[in-house]
């Protein structure tokens, strides 16, 4: 039986900036079960590092705030907790991976000193226990002759082996989440497919959660059990990733698998979206889509759509799937 | 006979590492190591590869924005590494880059219509009305609206500053137009936008590309011919579907075998390359990828194999090919 580790609710976290608010995270719900991993895809911009940002309660305030919702780990709100315990779950119980490996290592220290910190700290290891545990975690996420890259700072090693690094670090502590955040996108393809077999084989052996965030839909693909797809703060669709790619019933969801071109090859034109995400004070004030959707309407412009259950477990925010037919591109079914 | 606009010989870019108390140079990263290709005119040629492994070198190394360290570039028969300066400024002209990143590439201070008609100051090409109607032609062309002449790069998002740059390289009517990774920091649905733009302007205007990217969909999608780089060498180079379909070589296997798919029912086996590409300051010896290569034996480590045909038209540099079947 699964069973629901963390239960996002109506999530809020806006920045207050000089020119207005930024809704950069605007009523956002998900689940995440023992074991499953959650992708969350969308553009520049759309709110998807804000959210894990959140969760880890590490948005910056200000300007930022999360002004409302819930974030249930287990049987507590994290919003609810003193920043004591927030730091003892981060870390510990849930850890995140950063785009950049190297704005989140120390260059000061030593990749093994880095590593034995977070064990010392949250699993009371003594200094050699930690250095021990380090080293058979960089083996784990195969780093080469761990024994002496222990002992090298972070400059000395490549892009992906940093990226690596980060993984171990974050997996030190057996975490029952993983937050990660782009894991991938400053690699190349092959070092890419090692860090995601990788993550596999974590999850397999240790039952984590994780969830991953990424433009990368060929990513997706590969490794997330159900996808959230998000646009201008907002899950605009969520379901299980097969029908995602199979079944989109969000203009916007089948627009970005349509504007990917496929490695076996394609004639003729890419169909990409028309238009750019206006800038974050100037959505619509109706459908945040509607300025690049082809199918918008008058009611599309006027008032927003709700998250809407059309299938069990597959949710859509727009007023026109029933009568769509994203498929072949037409109005009708 | 194939027209070939540009004939690349034994083309080699080495950065000297100077040391020891005399600054003298100790040894050299070997970036570009010797590669053989032509460019047909017209034609898009992709340049993949990883990190490191030499493109955007090559790429530069191409139109002389980099001195090659041996051999030579021909373009229409003329080794442009021998022009003198006023012959290479008239080349200028016909070469012309995109690069990858449009926010660091547009003067921040220049607004759009000074930045697309620089060039053609610098070329003495058109001044006053006529070069206003140039830079407006210019504009209409790349899908951007004149209003936005007098707009500074900081006021459009990536995809417009993409163009704008694409802009500032037609302005002189090259023939040949290196691309270095001209979509990349592009969102997936923007960069549909201008890899459709690039093309349309091709068919319009007879342009020859080299496209230099990562993402090796994008690559198949827009060229006619890849080449595959490894280590400052070309490894392979074919027509994209006989590349994509059945490659010759061990690493565009490989390569191509780790792209996500975004399918999640077609997912495929993948072939999981051991370890990093090794540097290019002390390459492996014999076949450089034999370190990482799943097929090497012993003969890889000490002879290096030779780029010859495979198949029709189809390059490779490998002594076990046969076995990839
Ligand atoms: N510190 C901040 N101050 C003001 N606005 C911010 C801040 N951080 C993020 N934002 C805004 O919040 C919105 C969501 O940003 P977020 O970083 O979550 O996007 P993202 O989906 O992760 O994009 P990317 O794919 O580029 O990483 C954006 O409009 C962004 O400009
Ligand atoms: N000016 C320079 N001085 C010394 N080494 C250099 C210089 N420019 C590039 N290199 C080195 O040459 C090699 C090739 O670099 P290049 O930038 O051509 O790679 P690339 O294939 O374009 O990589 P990427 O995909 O990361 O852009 C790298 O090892 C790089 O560190
Ligand atoms: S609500 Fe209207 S504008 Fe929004 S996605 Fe649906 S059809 Fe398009
Ligand atoms: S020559 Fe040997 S090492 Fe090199 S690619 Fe071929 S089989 Fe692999
Ligand atoms: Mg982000
Ligand atoms: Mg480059």
């Amino acid at each position: 039986m699964s069973s629901t580790l963390l239960e996002v609710k109506d999530l809020q976290t806006y920045f207050f900036t000089d020119r207005g608010t930024v809704k950069a995270v605007d009523g956002v719900s998900f689940d995440v079960e023992k074991g499953e991993t959650l992708g969350i895809v969308g553009e520049s911009g759309s709110g998807k590092s804000v959210t894990a940002a959140s969760i880890m309660q590490l948005v910056p305030s200000p300007p930022g705030d999360i002004v409302g919702g819930e974030i249930n780990f287990k049987d507590e709100n994290l919003l609810d907790l003193k920043m004591k315990r927030i730091r003892k779950i981060r870390g510990n119980e849930i850890s995140m991976i950063f785009q950049e490996p190297m704005t989140s290592l120390n260059p000061v220290y030593t990749i093994g000193e880095q590593i034995s910190e977070v064990l010392r700290l949250h699993q009371g290891l003594n200094k050699d226990e930690a250095l021990e545990k380090s080293i058979d975690m960089l083996e784990k996420v195969g780093i080469p002759s761990p024994e002496e890259r222990v002992h090298e700072h972070p400059h000395q090693l490549s892009g992906g082996m940093r990226q690596r690094v980060m993984i171990a670090m974050a997996l030190a502590c057996n975490p029952e989440l993983l937050i990660a955040d782009e894991p991938t996108t400053a690699l190349d393809v092959t070092i890419q497919a090692q860090i995601l077999e990788l993550m596999d084989e974590l999850r397999d052996e240790f039952n984590t959660s994780i969830i991953l965030i990424t433009h990368n839909l060929g990513v997706i693909a590969e490794v997330a059990d159900k996808v959230a797809v998000m646009y201008g703060g907002r899950i605009v669709e969520q379901t299980d990733t097969v029908t995602l790619y199979k079944d989109p019933e969000h203009p916007y969801t089948a627009g970005l698998i349509k504007s990917i071109p496929k490695i076996e090859g394609s004639e003729g034109k890419l169909k990409p979206i028309k238009g750019t995400v206006p800038d974050p004070l100037n959505f619509p004030n109706g459908c945040k889509f509607a300025n690049r959707c082809n199918y918008a309407e008058e009611k599309c412009w006027a008032e927003e759509p709700d998250l809407e259950e059309v299938k069990p477990d597959h949710y859509v925010r727009c007023w026109r799937w029933k009568e769509l037919d994203l498929k072949n591109e037409s109005e009708v079914k | 006979m194939a027209d070939n606009i540009l004939e690349v010989n034994n083309l080699k870019k080495h950065f000297p590492i100077n040391g020891g108390i005399f600054k003298r140079q100790v040894n050299s990263v070997k970036a570009v190591d010797g590669l053989n290709f032509n460019v047909k005119r017209g034609e898009t040629l992709g340049l993949v590869g990883e990190s490191g492994c030499g493109k955007s070198t090559t790429g530069k190394v191409l139109l002389r924005l980099l001195d090659a360290t041996e051999g030579e570039v021909k373009f229409e028969g003329r080794d442009i590494h021998k022009l003198d300066k006023k012959d290479l400024r008239s080349l200028r002209k016909e070469m012309q880059m995109i690069f990858q990143d449009p926010y660091a590439s547009l003067n921040p201070r220049m607004t759009v219509a000074e930045i697309v008609g620089e060039p053609l100051d610098i070329h003495n090409l058109a001044k006053g009305k006529e070069k206003e109607e140039r830079v407006r032609e210019l504009l209409d062309m790349v899908g951007l609206s004149s209003k936005f002449a007098k707009r500074y790069p900081h006021e459009f998002s990536g995809g417009q500053r993409q163009r704008i740059g694409i802009a500032r390289a037609l302005a002189v009517d090259p023939e040949v137009i290196v691309c270095d990774e001209p979509v990349s920091a592009l969102d997936v649905s923007i960069q549909a936008q201008v890899i459709n733009l690039m093309e349309d302007l091709q068919d319009e205007l007879g342009l020859t590309y080299i496209f230099i990217a990562h993402d090796l969909s994008v690559v198949r999608h827009i060229s006619d011919r890849v080449a595959v780089m490894y280590l400052g060498k070309i490894v392979e180079l074919a027509d994209k579907d006989d590349l994509y379909d059945t490659p010759k070589h061990p690493y565009t296997k490989a390569l191509l075998s780790a792209i996500p798919v975004p399918d999640p029912q077609r997912q495929r086996e993948k072939i999981i390359l051991e370890g990093d590409v090794p540097s290019p300051i002390n390459p492996p010896s014999g076949c450089t990828f034999h370190t990482r290569c799943p097929y090497a034996e012993d003969i890889c480590k000490q002879e290096e194999p030779v780029f010859e045909e495979k198949g029709e038209d189809h390059l490779a540099a490998c002594h076990f090919t046969d076995k990839l079947e």
